[in-house]
């Protein structure tokens, strides 16, 4: 018979992912009976039930008690991500709204699929919005269940879903390029870690990262779980772009559509990260040693490949997808100072959630920015692109300033407080070497974070005055990006101290 | 102490050295004497006409997409109705019912919006 009380549970455990799916499908049936000029319609229905999962997200958070039903948790630390991912997909509902019609005059229908017109045309809006919520579904599904599998279909909800938004710019080759590219890459990815968590599984014979500590690993069978996690942390690498595992990077954010790159820093960032905490945790009643070398070895080249190859590019989108890939080497520097003896301790975690808050906040904030950089059906990202920005758009170029500010850690914004939590922690567990080697490579991002400064306010006015307003969902999420910057910078407290509370859930 | 997984990797031996021992006797010992009808793709039936590696239209690729989505749909319907007695007879029949219409819906839903996207339009 089947329990009333158990359905009611676990409707309450999963409430925003039930409203993201419902709204997910309801903008398709939208797009689906109104092709025409369904757009608008199902960005504004996307929108709300975006703002009312959050609603209810945030209710989750306060009421606190610990919900564990069958394959989902909800804990305080998944409660802490889904926040942050669907404030992630607003941003960038808000983003990628503007961003199409400024690029294309599309239509808001689009083009139906199967009859491409000669010069191919802009995906269809609408679909833009419910690709979004089902790729917000997939990452929280990605983090908020215990159980490998479910984590893993959640990661493949989110990665077609983000394969099919890289492409969306259909006049564009390259954004082509970057979406067979990030598939095929992808799908390695996804197959070394649904590998490593099938060896797992013959080695430990449990699914469930929550009941990693009841079992016993028989000495003549561990190097399978060796095997496995090797394999799982490739998977991971990929997906968080850490170096080994960076090459596609730089190509896949550059041709994706601006606001979708942005999404991607972002989101399937925070996603994977918060995952792979859960991961590392339970992987301490594991005999794998090797785990936290690895983890020095990858930060240390991180940090290094990223900054370093940042420097020498041209195309600022091209120069924030190096960026991305160093922010993630601070953050798994976070990680990995959690290693005493062997084991990791969740506990340092509260500093790579703050940074992944701040982190997120600046990076869509500077992809916003971009999002406008728009000019006669194609993407201005070129340095010299940016040239007397500061003259003929002065607030966005203020803004962008802002962000670039931000994301090289200069005091009154979040940048300086995300990194002074990550290194202090560092000094903290005696990791002076990595907190020594964070600081120095921050120095030499100063170079290419100071770059479309120079080019903004110092090399002259434009040779053409581009002007233009700003779109209100644009200026909506530039705003809020900006104050987010300012005031976790200026006042983190409240918010370090979520994170806290988030962190004491990973055990 | 023997193995358990051994014999299956006896098959796998047998299996090759018996394939590989007939098919190399049969290319050495057995006569070669070609002719044209001989050679053809189908000795019996159509010229072929054309090389089979052809570019062919983009609409094929989504109508079979399309078709493996509804027929895993029933892949998913076959077992579930083999099984619905045991739920019945547990009480859960009307628990199982609503949750095989919800997946139904889904995929509905999804037919609904591929048809009014114009992607069953044979143009």
């Amino acid at each position: 018979m089947i329990d009333l009380q158990y359905l009611i549970s676990l409707f309450h455990a999963g409430l925003p992912i039930w409203i993201l799916t419902g709204t997910g499908l309801v903008c398709l049936l939208t797009d689906g009976l109104w092709p025409k000029k369904g757009g608008t319609a199902v960005f504004i229905v996307g929108f709300l039930g975006m703002a009312v999962a959050l609603f209810f997200a945030f209710r989750q958070w306060l009421s606190g008690e610990t919900i564990a039903q069958d394959l989902l948790v909800s804990d305080k630390a998944t409660r802490f991500f889904v926040i942050l991912v669907i404030f992630i997909g607003l941003l960038h509902l808000l983003n990628s709204a503007s961003y199409f019609r400024l690029l294309g005059k599309v239509s808001a229908g689009g083009s139906p699929a199967g009859r491409l017109g000669p010069a191919g045309r802009l995906g269809p809006a609408g679909d833009m919005v419910t690709l979004t919520l089902f790729a917000v579904v997939g990452m929280i599904f990605l983090f908020a269940s215990d159980h490998l599998i479910v984590n893993f279909i959640g990661l493949e909800t989110m990665s077609l879903a983000v394969y099919v938004m890289v492409g969306f710019n259909r006049r564009d080759v390259r954004s082509g390029e970057a979406a067979m590219k990030y598939y095929v890459m992808g799908s390695v990815a996804s197959a070394l870690l649904l590998y490593g968590i099938v060896l797992l599984y013959g080695a430990v014979g449990e699914f469930r990262l929550s009941e990693f500590h009841k079992v016993a690993i028989f000495p003549d069978t561990a190097f399978l779980p060796r095997i496995a996690v090797v394999l799982m942390l490739g998977g991971f690498f990929f997906k968080l772009a850490l170096v080994p595992f960076h090459f596609w990077v730089p190509d896949v954010y550059e041709g994706a559509p601006t606001p979708v790159t942005g999404f991607m820093a972002t989101g399937v960032k925070v996603a994977a990260f918060a995952l792979f905490i859960r991961v590392l945790t339970a992987l301490n009643y594991l005999p794998t040693a090797v785990v936290s070398q690895v983890l020095q070895i990858c930060v240390i080249l991180t940090l290094l490949v990223g900054n370093l190859a940042a420097i020498v590019q041209d195309n600022v989108k091209r120069m924030l997808a190096y960026s991305s890939i160093s922010h993630a080497g601070y953050l798994l520097l976070g990680l990995s100072v959690g290693y005493q003896s062997g084991k990791f301790d969740p506990s340092v975690s509260s500093a790579v959630l703050f940074y992944l808050a701040g982190y997120s906040c600046m990076t869509l904030g500077a992809f916003a920015v971009l999002s406008v950089m728009v000019d006669e059906k194609r993407e201005a990202t070129q340095f010299a692109d940016l040239t007397g920005l500061g003259y003929s758009r002065p607030v966005l170029a203020a803004v962008f300033s802002l962000f670039m500010i931000s994301l090289l850690g200069v005091p009154p914004t979040v940048g300086f407080a995300a990194k002074y939590g990550i290194f202090s922690f560092a000094v903290k567990n005696g990791f002076i070497g990595l907190a020594v080697l964070g600081m120095i490579t921050t120095v030499i991002s100063a170079y290419y974070y100071l770059r479309p400064l120079v080019m903004m306010y110092f090399c002259g006015a434009p040779e053409k005055v581009k002007g233009g307003e700003i779109p209100f969902p644009l200026m909506l999420s530039l705003v809020f990006c900006a104050v987010a910057v300012i005031l976790l910078g200026i006042w983190p407290l409240p918010y370090i101290d979520m994170a806290q509370k988030a962190a004491t859930a990973f055990k | 102490m023997e193995h358990p997984f051994l014999p299956i990797l006896l098959v796998f031996v047998m299996a090759a050295l018996f394939t590989g021992a007939f098919l190399g006797l049969s290319a050495i010992l057995g006569p070669k004497k070609p002719n044209p009808s001989k050679l053809s793709v189908y000795e019996c039936g159509l010229e072929p006409v054309g090389d089979a590696r052809e570019r062919f239209s983009v609409k094929f690729f989504l109508i079979a997409m399309l078709f493996i989505l509804f027929d895993i749909e029933v892949v998913f319907l076959i077992p579930w109705a083999v099984t619905y007695k045991g739920f019945i007879a547990e009480g859960m029949g009307l628990f199982m019912l609503i949750e095989m219409g919800i997946f139904m819906v889904i995929l509905a839903i999804g037919l609904l919006y591929v048809w009014r996207k114009g992607a069953l339009d044979w143009r």
